[in-house]
């Protein structure tokens, strides 16, 4: 991040830029807690075409393909607050019809945080260890689940503002609270009320390749992505985001 | 109070310009830390320490890895350790893995998985802006598979107490201090734990018994938390001190001026008052 050529006031500058980035993530992180995900894609999301989402089952590319993963998350979030709503009249009658996520809550807790700003300030990499739980619903009911990942992110400079450009997040373990992250995972009984929930899944990655496996006892050690280094400019750097020679591996 | 102190401290040594010098090197030292984790999580020890850990020839010589088990000290010791003793344990996994699969290219690593974290830093400069010193939560999940299916999977909850020195303009870590200050089995509840546990049930029974640190003891115990003393809280100091180090000189059992600390009877005390 601080390459000692810089004059003291560059560093500022560079410093200043760097905390608009790691608050860009603690900001999307919140919106994510707080059920904004109708707006993550426009709020914090470049408007470059070459916008892409990475999850563990494949990618996700370009700004329509990003913004409906995003989508589909605050769709699910909308049916999940009807069926409470309709289940629990009482409960639920004196919230305001704009409260959302109701009971449940996804804690995307960021640390180990590790952010590069390109010499020419024009872009920049950061990473993320992220432990997690989630409070939500499925179509069995509520659930509760502990989650570890990492995020690995280019940023790049639009209008002197920062935006997330490419993203990786890569689910290692992801588990039903109380359980092993072992075992197999046992079939759920839905309950009617809930049953709408089953059909609110995001859609399928534009490029399904698996970046990343879910433990199992029997899987190889993942490759994560490598941890940003210095650069100068975007060129002579590794990118995170979507690679059609890594992908055909 | 103690931040105010703390800016009262800076403000009457440096000037505003100092001020902010020493406040980007603590972010370079911040890196480093993240950097190591980021290495550890992929499996990727030697560069890790190739990157992160101390290299000037007397920095390597007076290094040192605090263990829950004892302090390897030296590179060398700590490579041992830390690399290639690690390596060999990976590689008895993956031959058990061979051998219940053998038409399968089974792989180093196999069934295992790390995701440790740094969080929640506290770091101080030396005045003399040669040395650093810092603690972070290092918790997250470890987990080892085994051939049969099965696997031990841990939620962790650790610290450690990192002392940075710099090399070339570059901050190192030249004395790493971990413990743990509860580790739960995955799936299980965490009442359910021993309420002292004993080496043999933490989930590195193996290193406690093999592990072969240059100083064998425990450094700490997890039900008395930070109450035994180590790692120490950092603070602001002048300069490097090896009694406030998280080197062995710096443990609270092993400081010529503080009383021996003796674990076994802090132990038998505890159980003695009836918890």
């Amino acid at each position: 991040m601080f390459v000692n050529s810089h004059s003291r006031e560059q560093t500022l500058n560079r410093w200043e830029e760097l905390r608009e980035i790691k608050n860009l993530i603690g900001r999307f992180s919140m919106d994510l807690f707080h059920k904004n995900e109708d707006s993550i894609f426009r709020e914090y999301w470049s408007c470059s075409d070459q916008v892409c989402l990475g999850v563990n089952n494949g990618w996700y590319l370009g700004a329509e393909s990003v913004a409906s993963h995003f989508q589909s998350l605050a769709d699910r979030t909308a049916c999940a607050d009807l069926i409470i709503r309709t289940r629990f009249p009482s409960l639920t009658e004196h919230l305001s019809p704009q409260e959302k996520g109701l009971g449940s809550m996804d804690v995307y807790s960021l640390s180990t945080d590790l952010v590069t700003i390109a010499e020419d300030e024009q872009t920049a990499k950061g990473m993320w260890t992220c432990a997690g739980q989630k409070v939500e619903y499925s179509a069995a009911g509520p659930y509760g689940q502990w989650f570890f990942g990492i995020f690995a992110v280019d940023f790049i400079n639009e209008n002197n503002s920062w935006k997330i450009w490419h993203m990786q997040y890569l689910e290692e373990i992801k588990t039903p609270q109380g359980k092993t992250w072992w075992e197999e995972a046992q079939t759920e009984v839905s309950i009617p009320d809930f049953a709408p929930l089953k059909s609110k899944v995001p859609p399928s990655p534009d490029v399904e390749v698996c970046l990343c496996e879910y433990y199992g006892s029997k899987r190889p050690f993942p490759k994560y992505p490598l941890p940003p280094e210095q650069y100068s400019t975007f060129s002579e750097t590794f990118s995170y985001g979507f690679s059609q020679e890594v992908t055909a591996k | 109070m103690i931040n105010k102190k703390v800016k009262w401290y800076e403000r009457q040594l440096f000037t505003p310009e100092e001020q902010f010098d020493r406040m980007m090197e603590v972010e370079r030292c911040k890196e480093v830390i993240s950097r190591k984790i980021y290495y550890y999580n992929m499996d990727q020890r030697a560069e890790g320490c190739r990157r992160c850990w101390v290299s000037f020839s007397k920095n390597r010589n007076t290094a040192s890895f605090g263990s829950p088990w004892g302090f390897y000290v030296g590179m060398d010791a700590i490579e041992d350790y830390y690399i290639h003793r690690h390596l060999e344990n990976r590689k008895a996994v993956q031959a058990e893995y061979q051998q219940a699969y053998p038409n399968e290219n089974c792989t180093l690593g196999q069934g295992a998985s790390i995701l440790r974290t740094a969080s929640t830093p506290v770091i101080y400069l030396a005045e003399d802006g040669e040395t650093a010193q810092g603690m972070w939560f290092i918790s997250g999940e470890e987990t080892l598979g085994h051939a049969d299916g099965s696997a031990d999977g841990y939620h962790i909850f650790g610290r450690a107490g990192v002392d940075l020195i710099k090399e070339n303009d570059d901050w190192k870590i030249w004395h790493w201090a971990e413990v743990y200050d509860m580790v739960c089995l995955a799936g299980e509840k965490v009442s359910s734990q021993p309420l002292y546990p004993r080496p043999e049930q933490t989930p590195f029974r193996q290193e406690f018994e093999a592990g072969n640190p240059t100083i064998k003891m425990i450094t700490h115990f997890p039900s008395t938390h930070s109450a035994d003393g180590w790692p120490s809280f950092p603070c602001a100091h002048a300069s490097y001190g090896p009694d406030n180090s998280y080197a062995p000189e710096g443990h609270p059992g092993l400081r010529d001026d503080c009383m021996d600390v003796n674990w076994e009877a802090r132990m038998a005390s505890y159980e003695a008052w009836g918890y």
